[in-house]
């Protein structure tokens, strides 16, 4: 179980850099807009009418998939190669 | 797993790949605009001490020769504290990276397909990025090869295409010091030290992979050189052409000064020969950043960087849209925030506190390796 866990480096990889770009976002806007932490979060996922972010979003959600797909095949390669 | 590539290029490749890191961004948003009529004696000055920035950088790779930026923090701090300044500096490349993208996307959403959505921009060119790099740092410095004839030939081409036209006017260059020297000293440092040549930083991920490590110091503090030249070129143009008051106003200011070009009546409109220097560039640059990230990804996690090309590059695609509201917003951020308190830490100070632990380290491991050998 734990073996398999540590395998899914891609996708935790992901989620690291995703979620740890997001926070520096938000804490750099804190510090110059003077605003709450609460503040800039909502900020970021707030869906802004009329803009197009749903394209991003859906490139991000690609690329989560992606990541989740290239653990699957690095995991099926190691078990290949053990048996 | 962790089986790495080799992967080499050549000196002339890093001096492309230099060369047109800091062309980049530069030619988007301009430098020194603040110091008006001196920003060319800024840039001038910024480029020495910035020459002498990288020697620095290549004398720590010296130091550890065949072993990149993050290998060398792991070498001085130690596995734990290594692999979290390696992640902040993975965190660093990659937001960097992606802040570049963001100038390009906001020059051609204003400036040529106005109707486009910025995040179609954004995801067409981190795409490209993303393939170039899947491909390998070869391919990246083969593509650059291909390119800079264009890039350097029509940057000169639109100096003298003003000159021409008759918009270059010397009086707007005067007076020359008329404040003293003072704001350009404050305005090198931090800011025009930092931004472009202290972002060359991320080449010491890339520079343990030149064929001639030996001779990269040389080159990598000429194309340094030549580069700054070619920005004070493109700074004087700017002045000269546009004025300093209307300089300091605009978002753009080489693409307002190629506007103004107008050769026999028939010439004219060639800003896009400058959104095609700015293209590539931006490429470059994002792609160089994209790259220190992940590699230094490729070290801490220990898995081959072409697995994480594609999903990285996504992330890099969005954020560059979520980094800010608005231009206005992205421009703030990058001249109060991002020079002080991520340029400075990351390009000058921990390399500064690096460099006596990593002479000692090497020094300790020579004695050690002698004192064996003598056995």
């Amino acid at each position: 179980m734990l073996k398999n866990r540590m395998i899914r480096v891609v996708t935790f990889t992901f989620t690291m850099i995703f979620s740890g770009l997001l926070l520096m976002i938000a804490l750099i806007d804190m510090f110059i807009w003077q605003q709450s932490f609460y503040q800039c979060v909502s900020k970021l996922f707030a869906l802004d009418e009329g803009a197009n972010e749903g394209y991003v979003i859906a490139t991000a959600a690609a690329g989560f998939i992606y990541s989740i797909a290239s653990d699957y095949r690095i995991r099926k390669k190691k078990r290949s190669q053990q048996s | 797993m962790s089986k790495k590539l080799v992967e080499n290029i050549s000196l002339w490749q890093l001096a492309v790949l230099m060369f047109t890191f800091e062309i980049g961004s530069v030619a988007v948003v301009g430098v020194g605009t603040d110091t008006k009529q001196d920003a060319w004696i800024a840039v001038g000055v910024a480029t020495v001490l910035g020459a002498g920035l990288v020697w620095f950088y290549v004398y720590l790779l010296k130091q550890l020769p065949g072993r990149n930026l993050f290998e060398m923090i792991t070498f001085c701090f130690g596995k734990w504290l290594g692999k979290i300044i390696g992640l902040l500096y993975v965190y660093y490349f990659l937001y960097i990276s992606a802040r570049v993208l963001r100038d390009f996307c906001e020059l051609i959403t204003s400036v040529i397909f106005e109707n486009t959505p910025i995040e179609v921009i954004s995801i067409t060119m981190v795409g490209i990025c993303a393939y170039m790099l899947y491909l390998g740092l070869e391919v990246f410095g083969r593509t650059g090869e291909v390119f800079i004839p264009y890039v350097f030939t029509f940057i000169i081409l639109i100096g003298l295409a003003i000159l021409f036209s008759g918009e270059f006017q010397m009086k707007n260059l005067l007076p020359i010091l008329g404040d003293g020297l003072g704001p350009i000293l404050k305005h090198v440092f931090p800011r025009l030290l930092t931004f472009p040549f202290g972002e060359l930083v991320t080449f010491m991920v890339i520079i343990p992979y030149v064929s001639h490590f030996a001779k990269a110091a040389k080159v990598s503090v000429f194309t340094v050189l030549i580069s700054g030249f070619i920005i004070i070129y493109g700074t004087v143009i700017e002045i000269a052409s546009l004025g300093a008051r209307q300089m300091e106003r605009t978002v753009f200011p080489l693409l307002s000064a190629a506007r103004e070009i107008s050769l026999l009546e028939f010439i004219e409109r060639v800003d896009l020969v400058i959104v095609f220097v700015v293209m590539f560039g931006i490429i470059t640059k994002v792609s160089v950043f994209l790259f220190g990230g992940l590699k230094g990804l490729e070290h801490i996690m220990n898995i081959p960087y072409r697995y994480l090309v594609f999903p990285v590059s996504m992330i890099i695609g969005y954020i560059a849209i979520q980094i800010s509201a608005n231009n206005a917003e992205h421009i703030e951020e990058g001249i109060r925030f991002i020079p002080l308190y991520m340029h400075i830490p990351f390009q000058i100070i921990i390399p500064i506190l690096m460099a006596p632990l990593l002479i000692w380290k090497v020094k300790k491991q020579k004695r050690r390796s002698d004192a064996n050998g003598s056995r």
